[in-house]
C-alpha cells in the first residue's frame, strides 16, 4: 500500500523512442489505467516499473523510496502477466506459494495465506491441480493470486484479460476491480481494450508514441479529450474529426455556416482553421428548420445493430458517423448535433481548444 | 559493461572452446613449422618431407574424390527414401524405423561388420557365389573397386542422417501446395521436378554443406576397411605418420592442412546458420 | 509405380538390418564358423563361447569400464558447461548468434586435426594413456558440446521468458529463477542431450585411438580385434558396444536423431 510517483521515466530501444518523459502519481490505494495502442509504450512503462529493463533516464518512487535501481525481487512490486507466466510444473498452491518461499515464509505461514488468498479469488478448490488442467479464466484467477499473496505495495496487470473469453472477460472485470477495492492496493492496469480502461480505472492515462496523451477521470477523458489522438481513440465508434473555418464570429463547415456564441469565439480566436470533433452520438434526427451542425444522412448506408443504429451521413464533403438509439427503420433526412456538443482543436498538432 | 555481463553465462563455453579447439589448433601449426629432427621453428621440414612422399598426394587426391563421391550418393540416396517413405506405402512406419538402423550401430561396429562383408572370404563374395558368379576383390588397396567399396560402405551408414534431414523438409512441405499443381495438371514428375525440389532446395543445400563437411574428414572407414595405405585421405595419412613413424612434425602439417581446407569451406556455413 | 517403391524400399530396409544381424550372430556363433567358407547366413552354433573368452580378457573389462566412465564424465562436463550457455542463447540472440557460430567449428573440425596435438600436448602433461581417460573426456566434451547445445537451447526455448521474469518479480534472483522454474521445465532435454552425449562419447573412434593407446576404451578395442582377425570375440565386443546405443535411439525422436546428428557422428 503506497503511493507510486513516476518522474520523467524514459525509455529508448537504440534510437527508438519507447517511453518519453513519462509523469505521473498514483495515490495511495488508487486503480490506474492505461490504455493506448499496441507499441504505445505501455507495456514498457509496466517492465520498467517492474524492473525487468532498465530505465533510460527518470526516477520511480514507490512510498517514498526510489526502486529504479533495485533488483526486481526487491521492489515489492507484484505483476499479472499477459500470458499469466504460471509455473507449469507446480501446483496451483505451489504457485501461490513461491513469492512466499522467496522470502523465506514459514511452511505454516505460507500454507495459510496461499489459502487465504485462494478463497478470495475462488480458486480454493483448485489448489491441488497444475496449470494445464484449469481453464482460461481459473488461469487467470491463480496468476491474481499469485501477485497478491505478497501484499505487494504495487500491483501491476498487464492486459490481464486478453487471453479471455469474451463472455468471461466482463465478469472477471468486475472481480479485479472488487478485489482492488477491498485490498486498496495501488495498481497500474495496462490495456488495449477502452472499455476495460473506462469501467476500471479510477482515472485513465492515455498513451500514444511513448508519450502521455491525457491523464483524467474516463468520464472526463470521454467529455474532453485533450487532443485529437484522445478524440478519434477514446469511444466507439470513434468521434468525427474534421477541418472547417472560423471567419467574422461563424464556423463554416462546407456550406454551413454557424454562429458561434461569444464565450466559445474567445476560445477560437486566433484560429483560422480548427479541428471540429463531434461524437456520433451527439446527432439526433432534426426538422428543416434545427439550430446546430446538420448532417445528411445516406439512407442505404445503415447498419442495424438492435440498440442502436449506426448511419453514414454527410457535413459538407466530409463523412460522418451518426449513432441513432434503437432500431431506425426510415433514416431521417436530416440530423443534427447542437453547438455545444462540438469539440475544437487546433488544426496545427490538434491540442484541444479551450477547456 | 551490459553487454558483456551478458555473455557471462556463455564463459565456460568460450573458455573450453579456446582450451581444446583453439589451443591445440595452434599447437597443431606449431608442431607443423617445427622442424622434428633438430627442433628448429620455424622450418618447413615437414612441409618438404609431406610433399616429397607420393602416399601424401593421393591421401589428398582421396580428401577431395572420396567426400564428392560420398555427398553425391548420399544425398541423392537420401532424397529417393525420403520420396518413397514420404508416399503412402504400407508400414512405413516401419520401414522408416528400419531405415535409420544402420545409424543406430556405432561407426566402428558398422566398420567391423563390413570388414567381414567385404572380406574376399566374406558375405558379398558368397553371395555372389550364390548367385553363380565369381568373386570379386572389394577392397585390395589401390585398385577403383576400393574407392567405390568405400563409397558403398559409408553411403550404408550415413544415408539415413540424410534421408531423416530431408524427410523433416518434406514433411514440413503442406498437401495442398501439391493438390493445387496436380489440380493444375501436373504430373507426378512435373510435381516433383517444379514444386517438391524448388521447395526441398534449402535442406539439400545443407545436406550437401553438413555431410560435405563430415566427409571431408573421413578416417574410420578408410583405415579400417582397407588400411593407411589402401585409400588414403590426409586423415588416414596423418595418423600414419603420427602411429607408424612417430613423426609428430608431420602428422601435424598434414592435419593442419586438412583442417585448414575444412574452415575454408566452413566460412558459407557460418553465414546460413547451422539450424537443423 | 507403387509395387516397384515397395520393392525398392524393402530391399533397402533389408539391406539396413543387415549389419545388425550380422554383428549378432558373429557374436554368438564360435570363430571357427566365421572363418568358414562359404560363410553362414544364419548361426549353425549358438554359443557364449565368445563371451566367455571375453570375460578371461581383462583388458575388455577395463575397456569396458574405461568407455563408460569416460562417457559418464563427458556427460557430466557437457552439460556443466553447455547448461548455462544453452540457457543465454535461447534468452537473447545476440549470444546465439554467436555461439552457433562458435560451435559450428567444434561441431566440423577434423578430428585428426585436434587430436594429433592434445595427443602431443597429453604427452607433456602426462596424461597420455590415462588410466582414467582424463584427456579423452576432455576431448570428447568438445564433439558433444554442439549436440548438447542444440537440444538444450530447443529446450530452454520452449520455456517463456515471461516465466523467468514473474519469478524474479517474485523475489527469485536471477540465478534462482533458472534453478528453479527453468531448469526443472528442460528436464526432458535435459535427458535427452544427456543419453545423446553418452553415445557421442562412447562411440567415439579418432580420440580414442590417439589419445589412449595402452588403456583402451571399447571402440579402438573393436579396431584391434578385428585387425588382429578376430571375428567372434570383435563381434562380442561390438554387440556390447550396441546394448546403450541401440538403447538410446529407440528412446529418442527420429527428428531428433536427424538434426542432432547431422554432420556430428564422428
Amino acid at each position: 500500500m503506497a503511493r507510486a510517483e513516476f518522474e520523467r521515466v524514459s525509455k529508448r530501444f537504440g534510437d527508438v523512442v519507447a517511453l518519453a518523459d513519462f509523469t505521473l502519481a498514483v495515490e495511495d490505494g488508487e486503480l490506474v489505467t492505461v490504455l493506448g495502442p499496441s507499441g504505445c509504450g505501455k507495456s514498457t512503462l509496466l517492465r520498467l516499473t517492474a524492473g525487468l529493463e532498465p530505465l533510460s533516464g527518470g526516477t520511480i518512487r514507490v512510498g517514498g523510496r526510489s526502486i529504479e535501481r533495485l533488483a526486481p525481487h526487491e521492489r515489492d512490486v507484484a505483476m499479472v502477466f499477459q500470458s499469466y507466466a504460471l509455473y507449469p510444473h507446480m501446483t496451483v498452491r505451489g504457485n501461490i506459494e513461491f513469492p512466499l518461499r522467496m522470502r523465506g515464509a514459514a511452511r505454516e505461514d505460507r500454507r495459510r495465506r496461499a489459502e487465504e488468498v485462494a478463497a478470495l479469488v475462488e480458486v480454493a478448490a483448485l489448489l491441488d491441480r497444475r496449470p494445464a488442467e484449469l481453464s482460461g479464466g481459473q488461469r487467470q484467477r491463480v496468476a491474481l493470486a499469485r501477485a497478491l499473496v505478497r501484499h505487494p505495495a504495487l500491483f501491476l496487470l498487464d492486459e490481464p484479460l486478453s487471453n479471455v473469453d469474451a463472455p468471461l472477460r466482463a465478469a472477471l472485470r468486475q472481480h479485479v476491480r472488487e478485489l482492488q477495492r477491498r485490498l486498496e492496493v495501488t495498481t497500474l492496469y495496462v490495456t488495449h481494450e477502452q472499455a476495460e480502461a473506462m469501467t476500471l480505472g479510477d482515472r485513465m492515462v492515455v498513451l500514444d508514441g511513448g508519450r502521455i496523451q491525457q491523464v483524467d477521470a474516463p468520464g472526463a477523458v470521454y467529455e474532453r479529450p485533450a487532443n485529437t489522438f484522445v478524440a478519434g481513440f477514446v469511444g466507439t465508434p470513434p468521434m468525427n474529426l474534421f477541418g472547417a473555418e472560423v471567419a467574422d464570429g461563424a464556423l463554416r463547415v462546407g456550406e454551413q455556416r454557424l454562429d458561434v456564441p461569444p464565450p466559445v469565439r474567445e476560445r477560437l480566436s486566433g484560429s483560422r482553421r480548427v479541428v471540429v470533433g463531434v461524437r456520433p452520438e451527439a446527432f439526433t434526427a432534426a426538422r428543416e428548420d434545427a439550430d446546430g451542425l446538420v448532417a445528411r444522412p445516406d439512407p442505404t448506408r445503415r447498419e442495424l445493430l438492435g440498440a442502436e443504429t449506426i448511419v453514414c451521413a454527410r457535413v459538407g464533403e466530409h463523412e460522418v458517423t451518426v449513432r441513432l438509439p434503437g432500431s431506425v427503420d426510415e433514416v431521417p433526412t436530416r440530423v443534427a448535433a447542437p453547438f455545444g456538443a462540438l469539440h475544437f482543436f487546433a488544426a496545427d498538432g490538434g491540442a484541444r481548444l479551450g477547456p | 559493461m551490459p553487454r558483456l555481463r551478458a555473455w557471462a553465462p556463455a564463459a565456460p563455453l568460450l573458455l573450453y572452446l579456446a582450451a581444446f579447439l583453439v589451443q591445440p589448433s595452434l599447437y597443431a601449426v606449431k608442431l607443423s613449422f617445427t622442424d622434428t629432427l633438430t627442433g628448429h621453428f620455424p622450418s618447413l621440414a615437414n612441409f618438404r618431407l609431406v610433399t616429397g612422399d607420393g602416399l601424401f598426394w593421393r591421401a589428398l587426391a582421396g580428401n577431395v574424390l572420396l567426400p564428392a563421391a560420398i555427398v553425391a550418393v548420399e544425398v541423392a540416396g537420401g532424397l529417393a527414401l525420403a520420396v518413397l517413405l514420404a508416399a503412402r506405402l504400407p508400414g512405413r512406419r516401419l520401414l522408416r524405423a528400419i531405415v535409420v538402423v544402420p545409424f543406430a550401430l556405432p561407426e566402428v561396429v558398422f566398420l567391423t561388420v563390413m570388414r567381414y562383408v567385404f572380406a574376399p572370404r566374406g558375405y558379398a563374395n558368397a553371395a555372389l557365389a550364390a548367385a553363380g558368379f565369381a568373386p570379386v576383390d572389394w577392397l585390395v588397396p589401390g585398385r577403383v573397386l576400393t574407392f567405390f567399396t568405400v563409397v558403398a560402405v559409408d553411403a550404408w551408414h550415413v544415408t539415413p542422417v540424410v534421408f531423416l534431414m530431408l524427410l523433416a523438409a518434406l514433411a514440413s512441405i503442406p498437401d495442398e501446395i501439391a493438390e493445387a499443381a496436380r489440380l493444375d495438371g501436373a504430373g507426378a514428375l512435373r510435381r516433383f521436378a517444379f514444386i517438391t525440389l524448388p521447395l526441398l532446395r534449402p535442406a539439400l543445400l545443407s545436406a550437401v554443406l553438413l555431410r560435405g563437411l563430415d566427409a571431408l574428414r573421413v578416417f574410420a572407414t578408410p583405415l579400417m576397411l582397407t588400411g593407411a595405405e589402401g585409400l588414403p585421405v590426409l586423415s588416414t595419412y596423418a595418423y600414419h605418420q603420427w602411429s607408424d613413424y612417430g613423426n609428430d612434425g608431420a602428422a601435424a602439417a598434414a592435419s593442419s592442412l586438412l583442417a585448414l581446407l575444412s574452415v575454408v569451406l566452413t566460412l558459407p556455413l557460418l553465414r546460413r546458420g547451422t539450424a537443423p | 509405380m507403387r509395387r516397384i517403391a515397395l520393392l525398392v524400399v524393402l530391399a533397402v530396409a533389408a539391406a539396413d538390418l543387415l549389419p545388425l544381424g550380422l554383428v549378432l550372430k558373429q557374436a554368438f556363433t564360435p570363430e571357427r564358423e566365421s572363418f568358414a567358407w562359404p560363410p553362414t547366413w544364419l548361426p549353425r552354433t549358438l554359443t557364449l563361447e565368445n563371451v566367455r573368452t571375453l570375460r578371461e580378457a581383462v583388458e575388455i573389462e577395463g575397456g569396458l569400464g574405461l568407455s563408460a566412465l569416460v562417457a559418464a564424465l563427458t556427460v557430466a562436463a557437457t552439460l556443466a558447461i553447455a547448461l548455462p550457455a544453452a540457457w543465454v542463447a535461447a534468452r537473447r540472440p545476440a549470444v546465439d548468434r554467436g555461439l552457433d557460430r562458435a560451435l559450428v567449428f567444434a561441431r566440423l573440425f577434423p578430428t585428426i586435426a585436434l587430436a594429433i596435438p592434445l595427443a602431443a600436448l597429453s604427452i607433456r602433461v602426462g596424461l597420455y594413456n590415462s588410466p582414467l581417460g582424463t584427456g579423452l573426456w576432455l576431448a570428447h566434451t568438445l564433439l558433444a558440446l554442439p549436440v548438447a547445445f542444440l537440444v538444450l537451447r530447443g529446450g530452454f526455448r520452449s520455456v517463456p521468458a515471461e516465466l523467468e521474469e514473474a519469478a524474479r518479480l517474485d523475489g527469485a534472483s536471477t540465478a534462482g529463477a533458472f534453478w528453479r522454474v527453468s531448469l526443472p521445465l528442460v528436464r526432458p532435454s535435459l535427458a535427452a542431450a544427456s543419453m545423446l552425449v553418452f553415445l557421442v562419447s562412447w562411440d567415439e573412434f579418432g580420440f580414442s585411438l590417439l589419445l589412449q593407446v595402452t588403456n583402451r576404451p571399447l571402440p579402438p578395442l573393436v579396431y584391434y580385434l578385428t585387425a588382429f582377425g578376430h571375428p567372434g570375440l570383435a563381434s562380442a565386443v561390438a554387440a556390447l558396444m550396441l546394448v546403450p546405443a541401440v538403447g538410446v535411439l529407440l528412446v529418442l525422436e527420429p527428428a531428433l536423431r536427424a538434426g542432432v546428428f547431422a554432420g556430428s557422428g564422428r
